[in-house]
């Protein structure tokens, strides 16, 4: 019943609207970029991502089909994460005018931002990696293990793994660069 | 932008990745990205990269998994990821299709899935918006598809935890328990959620379908809410949540409380709730509010009646977490009023039978709950026993009457009407030899165990 509803609505815009599950597998990597950047935390990050999905999925009655879906999932996105900081006590966290100016400069970027392209990129320099530095990427990106128990795992310090974290993210950023500036190149 | 800069800002992103961020530095980085727009891009880029890293970990689906949860990460690890590029399909319109099917497989499965939580948002909560998304294990093989960054289905599913089939809340386990009189309950210690459970004093121990275990101490008054929670009138609880059951919320006449995986304890006075939150986290909903006020590991919170406030509770409050588990107190003696046991009935087999039949004292109320009965008959000159453990299913028990016909071991019938204080035990082909004396018998159902003491002259020889 809420199929028909969807369609008779936008049928008089478009004959065949995007599905919710369309449009937010085409921009939850934006999404999800764009709320990492306000909070800097990978599970604070999955936690709004997952929220900011469920009040979209919610809210997607409202949405104009011809307005811009990345867009509007940021406000939401962006609210989310103003809701979180003010009941965060830490100060492990951004002052909310600098959330603010983030979010608009962020907002720009990353509707240009041509993820695709730089996943390609990523691919082919994680494939350069070293098997050690892998094996630690693995552990903390798909393991979800953090630093201590890394540490505990392969009996490395912590202080080590920082400053090994540090250095493979940024030989893959600076390899993702210079893919990339190939590729235009070319 | 210098190099230097660059460094710099990397540096305190990678830091703040792995909360090693101090207060210092988030002001420094905070100034940083105030001072350009050039910062701020750089920036930008660098956490773009996280990003990507955790998506390619995590597979398109990636919103639906449970975050910060090590356990999960042991059944990741034993995915296997296929790499497009690696299979080699070299064939664009192969390829085009592979992706075609599997972003159709992602969109199924992330639709069911949000339509699995508005269904359940439907009921009972009106402000969906602010409903935790429960954060469920999920089973999901990936491969991965390198060209659009797709991740290839090998085999997906999901599993949902469904509230359509939510049985009633059961008491698994009691201490000194005085109910009202006006609290009723079904044969086998369900909890409807028409009925207001008035505890008077002592403590239980209730069960919730979903795997939701609640600790009620009385007075409490407590109604079960089916579809994912209960009303805390008055008293004291402690709800331990399991992760799939996220969202349980007990309700007061000041607060609400929502879990969001947990174990927590909640206080109801008259005029107050307290919540207590002893791991994980808990979201407090204000009366007319639609957002969640969020308390962590460690921290008490009251919530005043007509008060919009919430404030820090000092004091300590106890809450009982586990039931004590005192050895069974004055064990009832049934009363046998037909005993008959032949250790020889079969003259080939040298086995004997028996039947005994009788009046026990109390009710399924005191049995609490049981899956089996124990059965046991020990000669007190040699020690010989001979028992049987029996597993009873639900359809064994109606209307406060057990009624097993045996086809398990020996015994060959069971009955036992708690309505009646009657039972008759029935079995065949049991080794007899040397019980024929003074024995024993023990009829444990429950936390209840019935012993009856009795000598040769009740031993019908025939």
């Amino acid at each position: 019943m809420d199929d028909q509803k969807l369609t008779g609505d936008a049928s008089q815009l478009d004959p065949e609207p995007k599905a919710f599950t369309t449009l937010f597998l085409e921009h939850q990597d934006q999404l999800y970029s764009y709320i990492l950047a306000m909070v800097l935390n990978q599970t604070d990050a999955d936690d709004l991502l997952q929220e900011t999905a469920l009040v979209m999925h919610n809210k997607f009655e409202d949405f104009q089909p011809d307005s811009n879906f990345l867009a509007w999932g940021m406000t939401i996105a962006r609210n989310k994460t103003m809701n979180l900081h003010q009941k965060l006590k830490t100060n492990a966290k951004f002052k909310e005018e600098t959330v603010q100016r983030l979010s608009q400069r962020l907002e720009q970027l990353t509707q240009q931002s041509v993820s695709d392209h730089r996943s390609q990129a990523l691919q082919e320099c994680m494939s350069k990696l070293e098997p050690r530095d892998k094996e630690l990427m693995e552990m903390r990106y798909e393991e979800d293990l953090k630093v201590p128990e890394i540490s505990e795992k392969l009996n490395r310090t912590a202080k080590a793994l920082y400053q090994a974290f540090y250095r493979i993210t940024r030989g893959l950023r600076l390899c993702v660069e210079n893919v990339m500036a190939r590729k235009k190149k070319i | 932008m210098t190099e230097q800069t660059q460094k710099i800002i990397e540096q305190l992103i990678s830091q703040a990745m792995q909360d090693q961020l101090s207060h210092e530095e988030w002001l420094r980085l905070d100034t940083l990205l105030n001072e350009s727009d050039e910062h701020v891009d750089f920036f930008y880029q660098c956490v773009e990269l996280h990003a990507l890293l955790r998506r390619k970990a995590k597979g398109i689906l990636y919103i639906l998994r449970e975050s910060g949860n090590p356990s999960i990460g042991a059944d990741q690890h034993k995915l296997k990821v296929y790499d497009l590029q690696d299979i080699q399909i070299s064939d664009q319109n192969k390829r085009k299709a592979l992706e075609e099917k599997i972003q159709k497989q992602a969109k199924e499965q992330l639709e069911d899935y949000l339509n699995q939580y508005s269904t359940v948002s439907q009921r009972g909560y009106k402000s969906s918006e602010t409903i935790p998304f429960p954060r469920f294990r999920w089973p999901i093989k990936f491969v991965t598809a390198v060209a659009v960054c797709l991740f290839v289905t090998a085999s997906l599913w999901l599993v949902f935890s469904t509230h359509d089939h939510q049985s009633a809340p059961q008491i698994v386990q009691s201490y000194n328990a005085q109910w009202h009189e006006t609290t009723r309950f079904d044969e086998k210690q369900r909890l409807l959620h028409t009925t207001d459970y008035k505890l008077q004093e002592g403590m239980v121990e209730i069960a919730f379908e979903n795997g939701v275990k609640m600790i009620l101490e009385g007075p409490a008054e407590m109604k079960p809410d089916l579809a994912n929670g209960a009303y805390l009138a008055q008293g004291k609880l402690v709800a331990s949540v399991p992760p799939h059951a996220k969202g349980f919320t007990i309700k007061t006449p000041h607060a609400e409380f929502v879990d969001l995986g947990t174990e927590f304890g909640v206080l109801v006075d008259e005029s107050f709730s307290v919540l207590s939150v002893f791991d994980g986290e808990v979201g407090i909903r204000m009366p007319g509010e639609s957002t969640l006020e969020f308390v962590r590991r460690g921290e008490r919170k009251r919530v005043e009646m007509d008060s919009k406030t919430i404030l820090d509770v000092t004091d300590v409050v106890s809450f009982v977490h586990q039931i004590p588990t005192d050895p069974i107190e004055n064990p009832a003696s049934p009363t046998i009023t037909k005993l008959i046991i032949k250790p020889y009935n079969n003259t080939a087999t040298q086995k004997g039978s028996f039947s005994i039949s009788g009046t026990i004292d109390g009710s399924l109320k005191d049995v609490g709950w049981f899956n089996e009965i124990y059965f046991s008959i020990t000669s007190k000159t040699t020690n010989k026993s001979y028992n049987e453990r029996i597993t009873i299913s639900d359809s064994d028990v109606r209307e406060g009457k057990l009624t097993y016909e045996g086809q398990k071991g020996n015994i060959t019938s069971l009955k036992m009407d708690f309505n009646q204080g009657t039972f008759s035990i029935d079995a065949e082909e049991i080794d007899l030899i040397g019980v024929a004396g003074a024995f024993i018998i023990e009829i444990e159902v429950g936390k209840q165990l019935w012993e009856f003491s009795g000598d040769g002259a009740d031993i019908s020889n025939i």
